[in-house]
């Protein structure tokens, strides 16, 4: 009996090279050869912090409905990571910031990040946890409900949703757009891109979810790996040509290969 | 050391690396010891469960008993509900096979959740009627396109010319699909990669930026 | 504000509110309009038509309270062409509030006065099983393992249906009705990759972008898209209800959507062209 878990050869294959690739970029970010192209959405999410601190109204941060148990568990800490950033943010600039929570497991982990961010700003006595990130409901239109209400009581300048999203994407879009605020959106969640590339400001599609920690920390190893990222791209990409050109032909071969 | 970072981190790498070896390789030492951590898992957020309840009454609680905003009567209607519920559905059976709280069910919660869904309909059109403008070849492209899939959707249409029917198949077939699939591809390599980050413990967003 | 600008900017209240009447009245009056079955519906509707009486077919209940006007008439049309069939249905929910939903659909399709079926002989509901893939993996791999009694607390083994289910091999036919992007895609990856199962699947019309490749390359063949598929299937089943109600809403409010769209385009370059000659 193999070791090795039947048909799960070839991905095993792509992953240590995954591994070996990342080693790679993590070095050469390091010695700085790497650069990527600006990400608006993410440059925008400071511009956006600061309009609220202008304007003297909060800033809403949401991470999506996801928890660390689930597929979606990496958009999560995808969008922990930018919850950190912009309670760093907001403490620093002076803006109140608002993350409702949807999952009970990921509450815990937001309410420390954001005391972090605001310990370390030296502005701890500004936060109210019960008040800033309060648990809402684990319904997904309870939640939704819910922070509609708070956009529509509020008035918040900024609304950075950075996560797994539902249905729910569409009445936050619009409920915060008829607020007023500027939004950054995204998700890797293809069925709710469209309602973010519609309404909000800055979209963040797929892939660029999972850059944006690494992305907004600025530390060249982070950035390193996101270069890793496109050429693993590139590869998808030369294998779909090749791929496609040769089952045209009726030679199967790249198809086979990756079935393995 | 900052054992408050690296004690997470060692943690999450020695999980990370068990789960990837649980789902490559078939060492049943390393499958029992997946099913261990993952009814961990289970017993962990058993409790977590607990704190949203408690956070929920602390924070309305505290609404109530201050009276400082005006819509305390509405976090007091939500206790209520939240005991209401608990109490007919554990008091008179298994819940959802109580005939007692599936009637409470039906007239509160399910009214209220196809509501919410169906309001979804409104933001739409609205949002159709703002966005959908041909302001450069970009919008134009957005706009002929929703246009033809619209047409499709509304039975109506394909009803009476079958070729608007077609069309929109023919948006959904090479351009939609096609569109989908390329980003489908980054979602997964950026998934690897971000899980990839975790583990070796340069992504730290989750625990805070230390 | 010149009435192009006043028409490129019209009121929430004043667009959502005729979007409301467009709604409305359909719903009053019935109008009949025609609709047109599509593809995908007719597929779904040929997969089981095809199936020899006394087959099994494992049905997912993947939707809540809020999916439940939009999928609830698919999945009584469907299941009144199970029981039409004399298929033996084996029932679960792979979301919590699908086990709310069953009572709602069973009480539609009303199986035993209609079609004089038996619950526990001609099907039966097993209830909600937690962890979405792995709950469909494990019903798939091994009923037994993974469920023990039935939604009513019966044993399964003294289930007469359940007998001598033990897995995928037991199943004809694998079908879904869901809301959710997981189940939809799980039972693919779980049904149709893992055991190469026939599998047909329900979802909201939002999803069908993301689904519809799996439908064209065989791994899904028939689909039920939102309302419109659910009207299909009332269609094509014999059996009118919500949903062919609903088309006409939908023939109505999309058609003023359009109408909304054009206004907004005409004066938004109406204004412009006005902006250009005052300058």
């Amino acid at each position: 009996m193999s070791v090795f878990t039947e048909e799960r050869l070839v991905p095993l294959v792509a992953f240590v090279l995954a591994w070996l690739a990342t080693y790679l970029a993590i070095q050469l970010g390091k010695q700085g050869k790497i650069r990527i192209r600006r990400i608006p959405g993410l440059d925008a999410i400071e511009e956006a912090v600061g309009r609220a601190v202008e304007m003297g109204r909060p800033v809403f941060e949401i991470v999506g409905m996801g928890s660390f148990t689930d597929i979606y568990a990496t958009q999560t800490v995808a969008g922990l990571s930018i919850l950190s950033y912009v309670a760093t943010l907001s403490a620093r600039l002076g803006a109140k910031m608002y993350a409702p929570q949807a999952d009970v497991g990921v509450m815990p982990v937001a309410i420390e990040l954001v005391r972090t961010a605001y310990t370390t700003e030296g502005k701890i006595e500004e936060l109210d946890i019960d008040e800033q990130l309060p648990y809402l409901s684990g319904e997904q239109f309870a939640w939704a409900g819910g922070i509609i209400a708070m956009a529509a009581r509020m008035k918040p300048a900024a609304n950075i949703m950075v996560g797994p999203f539902w249905a729910e994407s569409m009445l936050f879009a619009e409920s915060f757009d008829r607020a007023g605020a500027m939004q950054v959106g995204g998700t890797a969640r293809m069925y709710q891109l469209p309602f973010f590339a519609a309404v909000c400001d800055y979209t963040l599609l797929g892939e660029e979810v999972f850059a944006a920690g690494a992305y907004v920390s600025g530390d060249p190893m982070q950035v390193g790996t996101i270069g890793a990222q496109d050429w693993y791209k590139i590869v998808g990409f030369i294998l779909a040509i090749i791929g496609a050109l040769l089952a045209t032909a009726g030679v199967p071969v790249i198809g086979d290969l990756l079935s393995l | 050391m900052d054992y408050r970072r690296d004690i997470p981190l060692a943690i999450t790498f020695l999980v990370g690396v068990i789960a990837v070896m649980d789902y490559y390789t078939t060492l049943k030492s390393v499958t029992d010891t997946f099913t261990v951590i993952k009814n961990w898992g289970v017993v962990l957020y058993a409790f977590a469960l607990g704190i949203g309840a408690v956070n929920l009454f602390r924070v309305h609680g505290r609404r109530i008993s201050e009276r400082r905003r005006a819509d305390w009567p509405f976090s007091a209607w939500l206790l209520l509900m939240i005991v209401m519920f608990v109490v007919v559905g554990l008091g008179t059976g298994q819940f959802e096979t109580s005939s007692q709280y599936e009637w409470i069910y039906n007239a509160i919660y399910l009214p209220i959740d196809s509501t919410m869904y169906a309001s979804l309909c409104f933001y739409m059109s609205y949002g159709a009627y703002k966005i959908l403008r041909a302001r450069n070849f970009d919008a134009f492209l957005l706009f002929i396109t929703a246009i033809f899939v619209i047409l499709g959707n509304t039975p109506l249409f394909p009803a009476t010319f079958p070729v608007f029917f077609h069309i929109r198949e023919w948006i959904f077939g090479p351009i939609v699909g096609g569109a989908y699939r390329g980003i489908r591809i980054g979602i997964g390599i950026g998934a690897v990669v971000l899980g990839i980050r975790t583990l070796v413990g340069l992504e730290t967003g989750y625990l805070g930026r230390r | 504000m010149s009435a192009w600008e006043k028409l490129t900017a019209l009121p929430r209240e004043v667009v959502l509110g005729l979007v409301l009447i467009a709604m409305i009245i359909p719903v009053i009056r019935p109008l009949g309009l025609p609709l047109m079955v599509g593809t995908m519906a007719k597929d779904w509707y040929d997969t089981v038509d095809a199936l020899p009486e006394g087959s099994i077919v494992l049905f997912d209940i993947g939707f809540g309270a809020g999916g439940y006007p939009t999928l609830g008439p698919a999945t009584i049309a469907s299941f009144h062409q199970f029981f039409e069939k004399n298929l033996k249905i084996i029932i679960m929910a792979t979301q919590v509030a699908g086990s709310m939903m069953y009572p709602l659909i069973m009480d539609a399709v009303n199986p035993e006065t209609i079609y004089g079926a038996v619950y526990g002989e001609d099907y039966v509901f097993i209830g909600y099983i937690a962890g979405t893939q792995t709950a469909m993996a494990g019903v798939l791999g091994d009923l037994y393992a993974i469920v023990s009694v039935d939604y009513k607390g019966t044993p399964i083994a003294q289930i007469p249906l359940l007998k001598d289910v033990k897995g995928a091999d037991d199943f004809t036919l694998v079908a879904y009705i869901t809301t959710s992007g997981d189940i939809a895609e799980g039972w693919v990856y779980q049904a149709y990759s893992a055991y190469g199962k026939d599998l047909i699947g329900g979802m909201l019309s939002m999803m069908t972008t993301t689904m519809k490749p799996y439908y064209d390359t065989g791994q899904l063949l028939g689909l039920l898209d939102g309302v419109k598929g659910a009207s299909d299937m009332e269609f094509l089943t014999g059996h009118p209800g919500d949903a062919i109600r609903s088309s006409d809403v939908l023939s109505f409010s999309q058609t003023l959507v359009l109408i909304f769209i054009v206004i907004g385009n005409i004066s938004y370059f109406g204004a412009r062209a006005a902006r250009k000659e005052e300058f």
